[in-house]
C-alpha cells in the first residue's frame, strides 16, 4: 500500500517534470545548435536548414 | 588588556591564520587600489606620478563635469534599468528550479538536470555573448523563431528596445543553474521530520512547499537579495560590453562601459576616475539603504 502511493505519478510530478525538462531543452539546445552548425555543410547552415541534426558535413 | 589580546591571539592563532588569506587578498585588490583615486582630482595623464611637483590639481572639475553631462542621466537609467530588469527575471529562477529540482521524483533524471543546468555557468561570457549575437542576428534561430510565430522583426541586435530583454534573458540563461546550487544546499539541510510530520498533519506537496521549504530557505533568499542590490550598480559591466552595439548605446549604455569608453578607449583617466568613484559611492548608498531596510522588515540583515 505505502510503496503504491509512492510510486504513483500525480499531476504535481508531471508538472515538475515538464519544468525540469524543458529547463534541460533550453540549457542544452542553444549548445547543441552552435554545435552542429559548425559542423553542418555551411550553405545548408546559412539557409536555415539545420534543427536538430547536422546535414552534409 | 595586552595580556587578553596576547591570550586570545595564541588561543585561536589557527583561525587568525586563516582569516588573514581572505583579509591579504581584499587588502591588496581592493584597498590598495583606492590609492589611485587621487587622479580624479587632477589633470593626470598617463606615466606621471600621482603627486609630487608636476601635478595638476583640478579639484572636483572631473565630477562636476560627469554629473552635468548628457549621459550621465541615460547613464544611470539604463544601469538602473538592466539591474532591476536582471534582479526581477533572474532573483526568482533559481529558487523556483531549486525547488522544482527538489521535487523531481526520478534520482537519475534529477542528477541529469542540475548537470545539464550548472553548464552554461562554465561557458566564457565571450562566448556566451558570441551565440546570443549570433542566434539574434537577422538570419539566427531565434529571430527566425519570431518571425515563424507571425510576428515581424529584424534585426534585434540594432533595435534598442528589444537590448533589455537580450541582456536579461542571457543572464538568467547563464546562472540559474549555478545559483540553485546554494539554495538546493539550503534545502537539503532540511530535517526529513519536519515532511513527515507535515504529511501526518495530511499537507499537500504545494503546502509542504510553501510552509516548510520557504522558511527555511528565507534567511538565505534574504541575504542573497540584500547582495543583488548591493552589486547593482556595478554588476556584468562585461556581459553588457560584449553584447552591445553603438546602435544600442542609448538603452545599453551603462557606468561600467562608459568608463572603460571614455578613460581606457578614449585616454580620459582623470574623467574615467572620477565617474567611477561617483558609481562606488553610489552602489555603497544601495547596499547599505537594502541592508537597512531588511533588518527593519525582516530580521536578517548582514551587519
Amino acid at each position: 500500500m505505502q510503496r503504491k502511493k509512492l510510486k504513483r505519478l500525480t499531476l504535481f510530478d508531471v508538472v515538475v517534470l515538464i519544468v525540469s525538462a524543458g529547463a534541460c531543452f533550453i540549457t542544452i539546445y542553444p549548445m547543441w545548435y552552435v554545435i552542429i552548425m559548425s559542423i553542418s555543410d555551411p550553405v545548408v547552415a546559412a539557409g536555415s536548414g539545420v534543427t536538430f541534426w547536422p546535414s552534409g558535413f | 588588556m595586552p595580556s587578553i589580546l596576547k591570550r586570545d591571539v595564541r588561543d585561536n592563532i589557527d583561525y587568525y591564520l586563516m582569516m588573514l588569506v581572505p583579509f591579504i587578498l581584499i587588502f591588496i585588490f581592493s584597498y590598495l587600489p583606492m590609492f589611485g583615486l587621487i587622479i580624479s582630482f587632477q589633470d593626470y595623464s598617463a606615466g606621471k606620478p600621482f603627486l609630487g611637483a608636476g601635478v595638476k590639481w583640478v579639484g572636483l572639475k572631473h565630477f562636476s563635469k560627469f554629473i552635468n553631462s548628457y549621459y550621465f542621466t541615460r547613464i544611470l537609467r539604463n544601469t538602473l534599468v538592466l539591474n532591476l530588469m536582471n534582479l526581477a527575471m533572474g532573483f526568482w529562477v533559481p529558487i523556483v528550479f531549486a525547488i522544482t529540482v527538489n521535487e523531481i521524483p526520478s534520482s537519475p533524471f534529477k542528477k541529469f538536470t542540475q548537470t545539464v543546468s550548472y553548464m552554461p555557468n562554465f561557458i566564457s561570457s565571450v562566448v556566451v555573448a558570441g551565440m546570443v549575437i549570433s542566434f539574434i542576428a537577422n538570419d539566427g534561430i531565434i529571430t527566425r523563431l519570431i518571425n515563424g510565430m507571425g510576428f515581424q522583426v529584424k534585426s534585434i541586435n540594432a533595435n534598442s528596445g528589444a537590448f533589455p530583454w537580450v541582456y536579461t534573458l542571457t543572464n538568467v540563461w547563464k546562472n540559474f543553474g549555478w545559483s540553485s546550487i546554494l539554495y538546493l544546499s539550503s534545502i537539503t539541510a532540511i530535517d526529513p521530520a519536519l515532511y513527515e510530520s507535515a504529511e501526518i498533519d495530511g499537507a499537500t506537496r504545494l503546502q509542504k512547499i510553501w510552509f516548510v521549504t520557504l522558511p527555511f530557505m528565507l534567511p538565505l533568499i534574504v541575504i542573497q537579495l540584500i547582495f543583488a542590490v548591493g552589486g547593482m550598480l556595478s554588476s556584468n559591466t562585461d556581459m553588457v560590453l560584449l553584447l552591445y552595439n553603438s546602435a544600442v548605446y542609448s538603452t545599453a549604455d551603462v557606468i561600467g562601459t562608459y568608463v572603460y569608453r571614455e578613460s581606457l578607449l578614449g585616454a580620459k583617466y582623470s574623467y574615467g576616475t572620477a565617474s567611477g568613484l561617483i558609481l562606488g559611492v553610489m552602489s555603497f548608498i544601495l547596499v547599505y539603504a537594502a541592508n537597512w531596510v531588511s533588518r527593519r522588515l525582516t530580521d536578517f540583515s548582514l551587519w
